[in-house]
């Protein structure tokens, strides 16, 4: 079993008195893996991020980085982290190699070449000279992770790094993120809102809303696990959701998908090839059956509706 | 000091450490056309070193120029939204600030040094040599020395000027804004000393902005020089420590 290069245990903030930005978090993020953070605008993933970094203190709770405390020993904790939080920030005056000097002397003992190969690996090399002022935002957002590679961290935290990119610089960083980890074996925390990307470069995901972590776990067993779920078609829409909701025990999720006009439902305690062959004999003739792939994003909306609801 | 390098880097590079340098010239300048046109007499090359600096410290330009350099180095970290990359190091708060400090003290001195030269060089041009003269034109002794104490004076002081900006720029946390309104308290409080007398003013930096008035005596005021840079460098201390204490107790937003 890989070790917890993070460990949060409990961690609340609340904000002018009485606004809770997160209560009681806890998670767990083993070495190696790549961990999507998820939530809506101000389901408190930022602040989140900034306690794991010791920017916000949190109230109650810690976090361990490699098993040092960032309350009782931050510093230790903070040497293998590199981080981009809320965006790239920068001696506009100052080149991007120029830039990258200055994180490298407040990191301590940085060579010069490492400069050179955390440019390269961003593809920032021949704009290294350039005033930082005169970069687009996708290439200060790649000298932003530049930065957090500076110190070769283990622990790799990325709030939005897609964030206000085009579509061309999106899959620019979601392919540096993928290199980064089958190369480097670098540990990521990639806090992001684009669910479909999400889906595609993690394999752990944790959701929050309203301050409260609300699902964690690998992608592959969060979505549809069991295979509970099926989605099922036929040319006779309303002949088949009667026989449907005539079965015990079935419950209707979706009566009719926007997208593909389906019913999706749970079997329940029926197995799905009775339910198959329940339909067939009440003169429904199906022209799908199959267990519904639950995107990250159906999932996400789920767990997030549910507290609405 | 292994943050030094890149804080002078930060310094020298920027816009507002040319902007310095300008400023510098064309005060320093002016007040030496000044005299000139003035025709007054017996004002020597050696006497201009002294009359400059002690007009640009006087009416505080020098303060003015370790404003601007001083929020940019501190409060520009804020608005610029470096200082929370910085935190992400393994940066101690008191190395970062002794850091900033000892940079933009060398750049004050730089700007002392620069003083010294351009009056020195231009007042060759300008004034006749000679000797240097006090009040009433007396000819004081020990130019050399009066010298050393008049700019490593003002150089020592001037970390009351960072200390008092740095402050207002942990508060503020924006460029412009600091150095408005860290110029205008300053503004403030010099205008108010009108009504208070020497001997309360004596317990506080204003009094020591400038040293001429204990070097150009025929008796150098040593006494009074040394107390008034002690007296410099405990008010630094409070608000060096008021700013360390803010940042310490502070989450990073």
């Amino acid at each position: 079993m890989s070790k917890n290069i993070l460990e949060i245990e409990g961690i609340s903030k609340t904000f002018l008195g009485n606004f809770k930005a997160v209560q009681n978090l806890s998670l767990k993020v083993e070495e190696g893996e790549v961990c999507g953070f998820l939530g809506p605008n101000g389901a408190g993933k930022t602040t989140t991020i900034r306690m794991i970094l010791g920017l916000i203190k949190p109230d109650d709770g810690n976090v361990f980085i490699d098993g040092h405390s960032i309350k009782e020993d931050k510093l230790t904790a903070l040497k293998k982290v590199g981080a981009l939080v809320e965006g790239p920030a920068f001696y506009e005056y100052l080149s991007g190699r120029d830039n990258l000097k200055a994180f490298a002397a407040y990191s301590g003992d940085i060579p010069q070449s490492r400069i050179e190969d955390v440019l390269g690996i961003v593809g920032l090399s021949d704009r290294g000279k350039d005033k930082v002022r005169h970069y687009s935002y996708g290439m200060k957002q790649r000298l932003g992770i530049a930065q957090a590679l500076l110190i070769q961290p283990r622990l790799l935290i990325l709030d939005e790094p897609t964030n206000g990119l085009d579509p061309h610089g999106i899959q620019e960083i979601r392919l540096l993120i993928k290199r980064l980890s089958k190369e480097t074996g670098v540990t990521i925390l990639l806090s992001s809102h684009i669910l479909a990307e999400v889906e595609q470069i993690c394999n752990k995901v944790a959701i929050i809303d309203k301050g409260v972590l609300k699902a964690s776990g690998d992608v592959k067993q969060l979505l549809n696990p069991e295979k509970k779920i099926y989605e099922i078609a036929s040319n006779d829409y309303k002949k088949l959701l009667k026989d449907l909701k005539s079965l015990n025990n079935i419950t209707i999720l979706k009566e009719h998908d926007e997208k593909t006009g389906n019913i999706s439902f749970h079997t329940g305690n029926w197995n799905p090839e009775d339910v198959l062959v329940e339909l067939v004999k009440k003169g429904s003739r199906i022209t799908l059956f199959a267990p519904k792939k639950i995107t990250l994003e159906d999932f996400f909306f789920q767990i997030t509706k549910e507290e609405d609801d | 000091m292994k943050y030094l390098p890149i804080e002078m880097k930060k310094i020298f590079k920027s816009i507002e450490s040319k902007i310095s340098y300008v400023f510098v010239f064309v005060i320093v300048l002016s007040i030496m056309l000044g005299f000139k046109f003035q025709s007054k007499q017996h004002i020597s090359s050696i006497d201009m070193v002294f009359i400059t600096l002690g007009n640009f410290s006087r009416y505080i330009m020098l303060h003015l120029v370790m404003i601007l350099m001083t929020s940019l180095i501190v409060a520009g970290e804020f608005n610029q939204g470096t200082y929370r990359y910085i935190m992400l190091r393994p940066v101690s708060i008191k190395n970062l600030i002794f850091n900033k400090y000892i940079a933009l003290w060398l750049f004050a001195g730089m700007i002392l040094l620069i003083t010294a030269a351009l009056s020195f060089f231009v007042g060759i041009i300008l004034f006749e040599h000679g000797q240097l003269h006090g009040e009433g034109f007396t000819i004081l002794s020990r130019p050399i020395i009066r010298f050393i104490i008049f700019y490593v004076g003002t150089w020592i002081n001037a970390v009351f000027i960072i200390s008092f900006t740095t402050f207002f720029s942990v508060i503020l946390k924006h460029n412009i804004n600091t150095i408005v309104i860290t110029f205008s308290v300053l503004f403030i409080i010099l205008f108010f000393t009108r009504f208070v007398s020497d001997e309360v003013l004596d317990w506080t930096p204003i009094n020591y902005f400038t040293l001429k008035p204990y070097i150009f005596t025929e008796i150098i005021k040593w006494r009074d020089i040394f107390f008034g840079i002690f007296v410099t460098l405990v008010y630094s201390g409070i608000f060096t420590g008021l700013s360390y204490v803010k940042l310490k107790m502070e989450d990073i937003l």
